[in-house]
């Protein structure tokens, strides 16, 4: 018998996906005004605090099914996290550090969430 | 030596290029390569350790004085973060994604020389060059790229388990004890101020510290002995561990880890690296848990759960749980085996037969097991029947044994069955 697989639904795929390119230009315009204001640190940084995130998520977002539903769970909690990242760059550290919370989080949902609520929310987010 | 002076916007385009050139690369190599799964695993431990060790390598060049960065974007603890990631990713997964069959010390000597011997003086203000730049170039390579490159090489090729197991664990050591702390320091604020700190509190931190890491340590020997694997799930060990420390606690390593924040916390007087170790418990909780289900559980489907019911997953028992019972041969005419052979039965040894064997050596072995430990290593080995205080005391000694044997074949005689299959 074939092990079943999950993915993320192309739906939410696609909404991370614009959330993560709409957050890239919006630092990418962040940039260009400091530059004009002739602050170039915000250049320098762009690679990792900008460029990097959004290419992990690009990457999270092509990866192939997982065998376990945690994992395609595991995969949008993280792209949501690195989202979050593009959004606050003055939190940016913390929540690189807080990483692993991202995986209790679907722990605890997976485990502990009453399935009445759990399942609709799943079945939303994951194929 | 070339001496020129970059304009800025150009040091500015070779500090993106510093990072996103070793990123596109890697990512490259990487889609090139896919499908090779040991040889992609390989390459991130190479990732992971130069990062950990690349941070290290640094941070003794700017207290040596060897080079400086200029520069305040992005600094962590006087080094600039996105080229730190760069060189992770070029002298790692990189190099050795593009040149897989190539000896490490040849992929790197023409760098070391060509570029590094040749420009680095010429980079300030993104590098300025101090007295013995170019020794500290040369330790940076021996300790952080070069073994990055032999452990992607080791890891694609499964060979030299227990080197590159060590190799692992001194990544980890560095990324768990010093990039992590460091990282909750700058976040947090705080420092290495260790000078400054009540002398008595560093006095009782270092050995506290020490018992820690020979958990931890003890950990990844037991994965290399008896499951031929590193501690790390994708290069999975191919049997349930349940010997050694495994015999008391679940998760060994986490506990070290956690414990050692909490007293590095103490140590620096400092609670946020302290409280690390609730990360470590989030860790197991959302991480490790997933992997013993999805992993451990559908592996070992009848090993795994009974094991899981009689040992915790974090406070260690006193006695340790011994589903079927070892072996410890020894001759009855040997006056020093019987010595040890009869404190060993008053202090009451769990899961041991103790089975006379005359004129043989003191032979310890697993059940189900071709491994076998002979002389020293046997009694450490036996340690680990008595209780959780002993079997300590066992795992420091055979950390400290079987390395040499593994090092000194000829002057040490007998060196596990499994390590020897890896020596070459």
């Amino acid at each position: 018998m074939r092990e079943p697989m999950y993915a993320i639904r192309g739906e939410l795929k696609a909404l991370l996906l614009m959330g993560a390119l709409v957050l890239f230009v919006r630092r990418a315009l962040t940039v260009y005004e400091h530059l004009r204001e002739g602050d170039p640190d915000p250049l320098l940084a762009f690679p990792l605090t900008v460029i990097f995130p959004t290419l992990l998520i690009l990457l999270l977002l092509r990866m192939p099914p997982t065998r376990s539903r945690e994992g395609a769970l595991m995969c949008i909690g993280t792209i949501v996290q690195l989202t979050l990242i593009l959004l606050l760059p003055g939190l940016a550290l913390y929540l690189a550090l807080g990483m692993p919370v991202v995986f209790l989080a679907v722990e605890l949902f997976e485990t502990r969430m009453p399935r009445r609520i759990r399942e609709p929310l799943v079945r939303m987010a994951v194929l | 030596m070339i001496a020129f002076d970059l304009p800025v916007p150009l040091m500015w385009a070779l500090r993106w290029l510093l990072f996103l050139g070793p990123l596109g690369a890697a990512l490259l190599l990487a889609a090139a390569n896919r499908g090779q799964d040991r040889k992609l695993v390989g390459a991130l431990f190479s990732f992971l350790y130069g990062f950990a060790l690349i941070f290290a390598t640094h941070q003794v060049a700017l207290a040596m004085g060897w080079w400086r960065y200029g520069g305040d974007v992005l600094m962590m603890m006087g080094m600039p973060a996105d080229i730190w990631i760069g060189g992770a990713l070029l002298f790692g997964p990189v190099l050795y994604l593009a040149f897989p069959s190539a000896k490490p010390v040849f992929l790197v000597l023409p760098i070391i020389l060509g570029l590094h011997g040749t420009i680095f003086s010429s980079l300030k203000p993104l590098v300025e060059a101090g007295p013995f730049w170019f020794a500290g170039v040369v330790v940076v390579f021996l300790v952080a790229h070069i073994p990055a490159i032999y452990l992607a090489r080791w890891t694609a090729l499964d060979q030299r388990l227990p080197l590159r197991a060590a190799l692992l664990a001194l990544g980890y050591g560095f990324l768990a004890f010093l990039v992590l702390p460091s990282l909750i320091m700058q976040a947090m604020g705080g420092g290495w101020d260790i000078p400054n700190q009540p002398p008595w509190i560093v006095a009782a931190c270092v050995p506290l510290l020490g018992l820690c890491f020979i958990v931890g340590l003890s950990a990844v020997q037991m994965f290399v002995l008896h499951g031929e694997g590193t501690p790390i799930p994708l290069d999975r060990t191919k049997r349930l561990v349940r010997t050694g420390l495994f015999a008391y606690v679940i998760n060994p390593m986490q506990l070290s880890t956690a414990l050692a924040w909490i007293v590095m916390g103490l140590g620096l007087g400092n609670i946020w690296v302290a409280s690390a170790s609730v990360m470590a418990w989030i860790f197991v909780a959302g991480m490790v848990r997933w992997h013993h289900r999805n992993d451990l559980m559908v592996r070992f489907p009848e090993g795994w759960p009974t094991y899981r019911s009689n040992v915790p997953e974090w406070l260690p028992r006193w006695r340790p749980w011994c589903p079927q019972p070892a072996t410890l041969r020894f001759d009855p005419a040997n006056s020093g085996h019987a010595r040890f052979v009869r404190w060993l039965d008053r202090r009451r040894a769990d899961g041991l037969i103790l089975e006379p064997h005359p004129g043989g050596p003191l032979r310890y072995t697993e059940p189900h097991e071709s491994t076998h430990f002979d002389g020293a290593a046997a009694l450490c080995k036996a340690l680990n029947h008595i209780n959780l205080a002993w079997a300590l005391v066992g795992a420091a000694m055979l950390l400290a044994i079987l390395p040499l044997r593994y090092a000194f074949p000829w002057r040490a005689g007998a060196v596990p069955d499994k390590l020897a299959e890896h020596h070459g």
